[in-house]
This record gives C-alpha cells, structure tokens and sequence, in this order.
C-alpha cells in the first residue's frame, strides 16, 4: 500500500508544481487570467454583433484571390516535392553516398525547416517586395524543408530487397534510383505532397498577410478598414477550401496507400 | 519462400505483344493524375504571374550574408532585450498548450469512441475538425475584438486551435488503448473514472507528452508571427518584423539564429519522445 500512496503523492505534488509553473508563467507575459474568463461572454456577443451577417457583396474578388491561394498553395508544394526527393536521395541512409553532400544537405533543410514561415516572409521581403512570388518562394521554401524529411525517413523504410536485387543485376546507380525506390516511394510521395500542400492553404493566410497576396492580403485589408462582415465571409470561404481540401486528400491517401 | 506468391491470372500482353507485368488499377490512374495536376499548376503559375525583376535586389541579399552574423555590432542590452523576448515567445507557446492540453482532455475522452457513446463521439469530432479548419492566425484575430492587441488575445486564439488539435490526438490515442485491458477492468468492478486512470492514462501517457511537445513548437511557430501579422506586441516576430525594415541586419540576424535555436531544440526533443513512443 505505501508504494501506491507514494506514487499518489508524487502526483499530487506534480500536478501542483505544474499548476504552480502555470500561473508563473502566465504572469510573467502578463496573461490576464480573470480578465479572459469574465470578459469571454462579451467578446463572444461582440463577434456576433460586429461580424455577423456575412457580407456577400465581394465574393466574386475572393474567390478569385482564393483561386490564387490555392494554385500557390499547389506550386509551391510542387517544388518542394522536386527538391525534396533530390534531396532526399541524397542524404537517405539508402541512397546517399556523399557525406559532405549529406550534411550540406542536411543542415540546409533544418534551416528552411525550423524557421516559421512568417519570418521567412520578412527577410525575403526587403530583397523580393510584396506579390505572389514573393508568396510563392515562400511557400516552396516551407514545403521544401518538411518535405525532404519526411521523404528521407520514406526511403529509409523501403524494402531494400529490391536495391540488393537491382545491384546483383549490375544496374547503374541512377537506374536504382529510378526503378527501384522511387516507384516504391510513389504512394506516399503523392499522400505528402498534398499533406504538405493542405499545409501551405492553411498557413497561407498567415503569408498572405505579411507578402501581400490571395485570400491572407484581402483579410489584412479587412481587418485594417474594419470591414469585419467581408471579413467573416473570408474565413468561411478560408475554412470551406480547407474543409473540403482535407476530405479529398485523406479519400486519396487513403486510395493510394491502400 | 513465403514471400514468392504465383499470380493466378495469366499476363496479358499489350497490343505490340509484350508481356504487362503490372495490373494496372484505379490508385495508379490517381497518382498520374495528382502529379500532373501539381506539374500543371506549376507551370500555370509561373507562366501567369508577371514578377517584375527590377523589384528584385540582389544586393541586399548579399549585405544581408555578409552582416548577419556580425553581433559585435550588437550592444549587450539589445541582446538581453532580444533574448527576453525570445523567452516571451517560448512561455506563450507553452502556455496556451498547456491550457489547450487540460481543457481538451475531458473532451478527448468523450470524444474516444471506446470510451464513450458513438453519438457524443461523432458530434465532438465534427465540432473539432471544424474548428481546426479555421487557421490559428484567425482565431487570434477573431479574439482581437474583445481583448485588445494583448498577450491574452494569443493565447485565448491559440487555445481554440489547440483545443481542436488535442480533441483529435487524445481521441486516436486513446481508441488505441488495448480493448482487453479495459474489459478486464471492467470487469473486475472498476468504475469509469478508475478505467481511466489505471489503463487508458498510463498507455497513453508518453504519447500525450510528445503532442505536447508538438504542439508546443506549432504554438511557439505562430507566437512568433502573430506580432507582424496582426500587431501583438511582446514577442520576438515584432522586433525581427522592427530590424528588417530599419535595416539593422545584425540584429535581425542574432533574433533568427534565436528562433531557429529553439525551434532546432524542439525538433530534437520531439524526436527523442517520438523513438521512446515506438519502443
């Protein structure tokens, strides 16, 4: 029984500290933590009372620039699936076979990786100016770096049969690359392309509004001319494509992987 | 040799009589016309969008190289200035998961079909994946209305989010839960609540401590960009927003090499607890 009791206690005293660390924590980035219960009931009927009812009048232009978010979205993720598998193949524990190449490699793509997309935004900006391609580059670069990862780990869970197979016939390096592993790899480079690609819709209202383009600029735009009922018909369309984007992919994820 | 099977059906052959080797299906057709799509929708952009290359300043990018690392140009108060922002942003982050995390369990528990009835299940899932349809960025500005530009606006929006993100991991993980531990306790006479705390709890309890680590860095992410994007001062994306439009390059440079610093940490933190997951 005092094994139990002491783990109780280890748990009581756990939870404690967290709670503790918790409020700490809150107060240090000065959270106003009364101030967000009571004042929630008001801000609720506050968001009914400015953004309701959508207003429709400029769908027409948001489709539009939601058509070019997605056909952002989509380009971006096809450059990313391009250098994400060349780079993949590169530093697999399968295929690689530089070692400086590997960490070149490597180091580039946690770079691209670990810094969020806002602030990617921000210093190609001063160089690039606000616009779809600024957007775009934007885009590839964040694909490009989650992509390569989750590609490499693909490679290495391969059979590696078939490598073995194709070099005992005496195959040329590039011919394994091509015959082997990246038809083995096919189903789930697609399923992350599009994962990646949901992705980038998602965040492309956070790059919209720091580049200037698609659906992320007219809400920016929105917001700053307190237009709140175009707003609120934005995040509908916004949280439509996603919806619907989301339902497709996993139905051909779920086709392809099988 | 198991792994050898005999294909029943005969080859077929085409019509210059060479031998198909593969049985060409449905998923196949699907994976050409999804490349083809992204192949299309590459070119379509870039053949539609005029960059105008004048706009482009490649100087910059080389003043930009060459004065990035330069921090003796960087007295020390603005590093601790940076550095203090930057553990700003990191406690944000932390903070609204750690609230998303608790508010979402009693949820991710009805949520879990095993664990509740399918109805409540299906109709907590439709609400989740609602609101993880509505990007973080909007629930930050949605929430701008009734708390002003404040660290409270963040964290409330990013709760909303998180909330939706726990729902749905809590749920998976805990309909993963061996069915035969549940049913054994069940029917030893354990009660609901001690269900919970004796096996659905301690399975899953590795696997909550990584989505919290996941989490964290998506939360940390957005705590970032929220400064620029909406206006939200005190976090790091504010002052690296600051640096790059008066152009003082070592500062910019020392708060990203801090970003990608603790956003690195994360990512190796996040695989540690993924390995022990699997072992």
């Amino acid at each position: 029984m005092s094994y139990l009791n002491k783990k109780r206690n280890q748990l009581i005293i756990g939870l404690f500290i967290l709670l503790f660390g918790t409020i700490l924590i809150g107060n240090m980035i000065s959270f106003e933590w009364i101030n967000s219960i009571t004042n929630f009931s008001k801000g609720v009927s506050r968001f009914i009372e400015l953004y309701l009812p959508p207003d429709l009048t400029n769908l027409n232009a948001m489709i539009a620039q939601m058509g070019i978010t997605i056909l952002l979205a989509a380009a971006g993720s096809c450059v990313g699936m391009i250098l994400g598998l060349l780079s993949a193949i590169a530093i697999s524990k399968k295929t690689g076979k530089n070692k400086i190449l590997k960490g070149v490699i490597r180091f580039i793509a946690s770079l691209t990786r670990n810094i969020p997309e806002g602030v990617w935004a921000i210093i190609l900006l001063i160089s690039f100016w606000f616009g779809e391609f600024l957007a775009f580059l934007v885009l590839s670069i964040i694909s490009y770096g989650f992509l390569t990862r989750v590609y490499a780990d693909a490679i290495d869970e391969t059979n590696s049969a078939c490598i073995e197979a194709l070099e005992a016939t005496g195959a040329s390096y590039w011919q394994i690359i091509f015959c082997a592993v990246i038809p083995e790899v096919m189903p789930s480079l697609i399923s992350w392309g599009l994962y990646s690609t949901e992705n980038n819709i998602r965040s492309s209202t956070i790059i919209g509004m720091l580049t200037g383009s698609g659906i992320g600029y007219l809400i920016s735009n929105y917001k700053h001319f307190r237009e709140f009922t175009s707003l609120f018909t934005a995040i509908i369309l916004v949280v439509l494509v996603i919806l619907v984007f989301d339902q497709t992919s996993s139905y051909i994820r779920r086709r392809i992987m099988e | 040799m198991s792994e050898i099977q005999l294909v029943n059906n005969e080859y077929r052959t085409s019509k210059s009589k060479r031998y198909k080797l593969k049985n060409k299906d449905f998923s196949d057709k699907l994976i050409k016309i999804i490349l083809c799509l992204f192949c299309i929708s590459l070119v379509v952009f870039l053949s539609t969008t005029t960059y105008k290359w004048d706009q482009f300043r490649p100087e910059i990018i080389m003043n930009m190289a060459v004065s990035f690392l330069r921090f003796d140009a960087l007295k020390f108060s603005e590093m601790t200035y940076i550095a203090s922002l930057l553990i700003n942003t990191v406690f944000l982050g932390v903070l609204s998961t750690i609230l998303a995390a608790v508010i979402a369990f009693p949820f991710g528990l009805l949520a879990a079909t095993n664990l509740s009835s399918l109805r409540v299940s299906n109709c907590i899932k439709a609400v989740a994946s609602f609101v993880r349809a509505v990007p973080t960025i909007i629930w930050v500005l949605i929430f701008i209305s009734s708390y002003g530009l404040s660290a409270t606006t963040a964290v409330v929006g990013m709760i909303f989010h998180g909330w939706a993100f726990f729902v749905k991991s809590y749920s998976e993980s805990f309909e993963e839960v061996d069915a035969g531990i549940i049913e054994a306790l069940k029917a030893s006479g354990a009660s609901w609540f001690q269900v919970i705390t004796e096996a659905v709890l301690p399975t899953c309890a590795t696997r909550i401590i990584a989505w919290l680590a996941m989490r964290s860095e998506i939360n940390f992410a957005v705590a970032v960009v929220v400064g620029p994007a909406i206006g939200v001062a005190g976090t790091i994306g504010s002052v690296i927003n600051a640096y790059s439009r008066s152009g003082f390059y070592p500062g910019l440079g020392f708060s990203i090499l801090c970003v990608f610093i603790v956003a690195f940490l994360f990512e190796l933190l996040i695989n540690r607890l993924r390995t022990n997951t699997i072992d």
